[in-house]
């Protein structure tokens, strides 16, 4: 059934074409399912970040997205990515806080987070979006509460580090320092990323 | 062939992880515990039934030449479609399993079996394989996945044991990925080598 011919050019054409029909029929399958699923992906996502949101700010109404903010944060040799910066409002209009999104890299992905920075400029609250680190070493930065508490208040950017930490610093925890460092790195990048957009805005 | 040899080959005497020994990197990266590599495993039978399926209605139209091309290809479509399905309807395992959905493009399980049964069988015998080669690789995971959560993080489907205290933590780690499996291939050899009555 296969299309072939004894002049070896054109079974060259038959050949390529089989090979053509197969990737236009998967092409045509992979777009019907992408038709149906990529608006439920958009609906899921959007959902989960409104919530979220909702989560960290409780007082907000409304959401707004800022259009101009610094895309990148730097710190010595690390580089955060900033996502958008979520300015948190009230019935009247008036700036309750904000909601930084930074995916620093953590061990085996980045780790999509949300960090919640108040009206004072201190952080208030942190949700991880997505994290996929090691279970039970890297994904202690979810549950462990002591370590997270550490960078609740903050209203400067803080060291990580692996000793006793003194004032401007936070331990990371024992065995997940990568995990641990990225997540701190994240907090920061969300203050230094909500003071410039405040800066810039000031202006 | 008869479906009960089929069942048989796939789930045990041919297991494709511990008899075959294939497919060893996401055996080694998702089973860190027992709900990632149920996730796994089941994605993975999820494709290796539809490619099983379509390369054996299309194994007489498949010229020998490009053969390989053309089943990449049908591989890599249906894992897109596993990944587009699974990111809308069962968020948390694909946030889970990240990376390594894309990556059952090379599991070699799946081309494996492309190879040397679905370009040579009937389509139904083709979906037998499929199924029971992924359910096949679905327990073994499993097996692995559930040993590995337990000892490693000293939880099982996320519910904690031993008051949350990880016996052994060696275990949610790369390395004790590899002695897990070490252990388990060897179970699978002591009792296949009994079953067949030989000595070890």
């Amino acid at each position: 059934m296969a299309f072939e011919s004894k002049n070896p050019k054109i079974d060259f054409i038959l050949t390529a074409l089989t090979l053509f029909i197969i990737t236009a029929l998967v092409a045509g399958l992979l777009a019907l399912a992408n038709f149906y699923t990529a608006p439920i992906i958009e609906q899921s996502a959007k959902e989960r970040l409104d919530h979220s949101l909702s989560e960290l700010i409780t007082d907000a109404v409304s959401f707004e997205e800022a259009e101009e903010f610094e895309k990148n944060v730097t710190f010595g040799s690390v580089k955060v990515p900033v996502h958008a910066i979520y300015v948190a409002k009230d019935a009247a209009g008036t700036r309750l806080g904000y909601c930084v999104r930074v995916t620093p890299a953590g061990y085996s992905d980045v780790i999509d987070m949300l960090v919640a920075i108040d009206g004072e400029g201190a952080v208030s609250g942190v949700q991880i979006l997505a994290i996929s680190d090691t279970p039970g070493i890297g994904m202690k930065v979810e549950s462990d509460e002591t370590f997270r508490s550490k960078l609740i208040g903050i209203t400067d950017t803080v060291k990580a580090v692996k000793t006793v930490p003194a004032v401007g610093e936070v331990q990371v925890i024992s065995g997940a320092t990568v995990s641990s460092t990225a997540y701190i790195n994240g907090v920061n990048a969300a203050l230094e990323a909500a003071r410039l957009y405040e800066q810039e805005v000031a202006k | 062939m008869k479906i009960k040899d089929q069942f048989n080959a796939g789930l045990f005497t041919d297991n494709p992880v511990l008899i075959q020994l294939l497919g060893m990197c996401p055996t080694l990266a998702t089973s860190t515990t027992l709900i990632n590599a149920i996730g796994m495993g089941l994605s993975a039978t999820f494709v290796l039934i539809c490619s099983n399926v379509l390369i054996s209605l299309l194994r007489k139209f498949i010229p020998q030449k490009i053969r390989i091309a053309a089943y990449i290809v049908i591989i890599a479509g249906f894992v897109t479609l596993a990944d587009m399905l699974l990111e809308a309807y069962f968020n948390s395992i694909y946030n889970a399993l990240g990376v390594f959905i894309p990556l059952i493009v090379v599991n070699c399980i799946i081309l494996a079996r492309a190879e040397s049964f679905a370009s040579k069988n009937k389509v139904i015998p083709s979906f037998f394989d499929g199924l029971f080669m992924g359910l096949g690789f679905t327990f073994a995971l499993a097996i692995l996945g559930a040993v590995r959560e337990i000892l490693g993080s000293g939880t099982i489907l996320g519910f904690k044991l031993f008051g949350g205290i990880a016996p052994l933590s060696l275990f949610a780690l790369p390395a004790g990925g590899f002695l897990g499996l070490g252990f388990l291939i060897a179970l699978a050899q002591h009792l296949s080598t009994r079953k067949k009555g030989g000595s070890e």
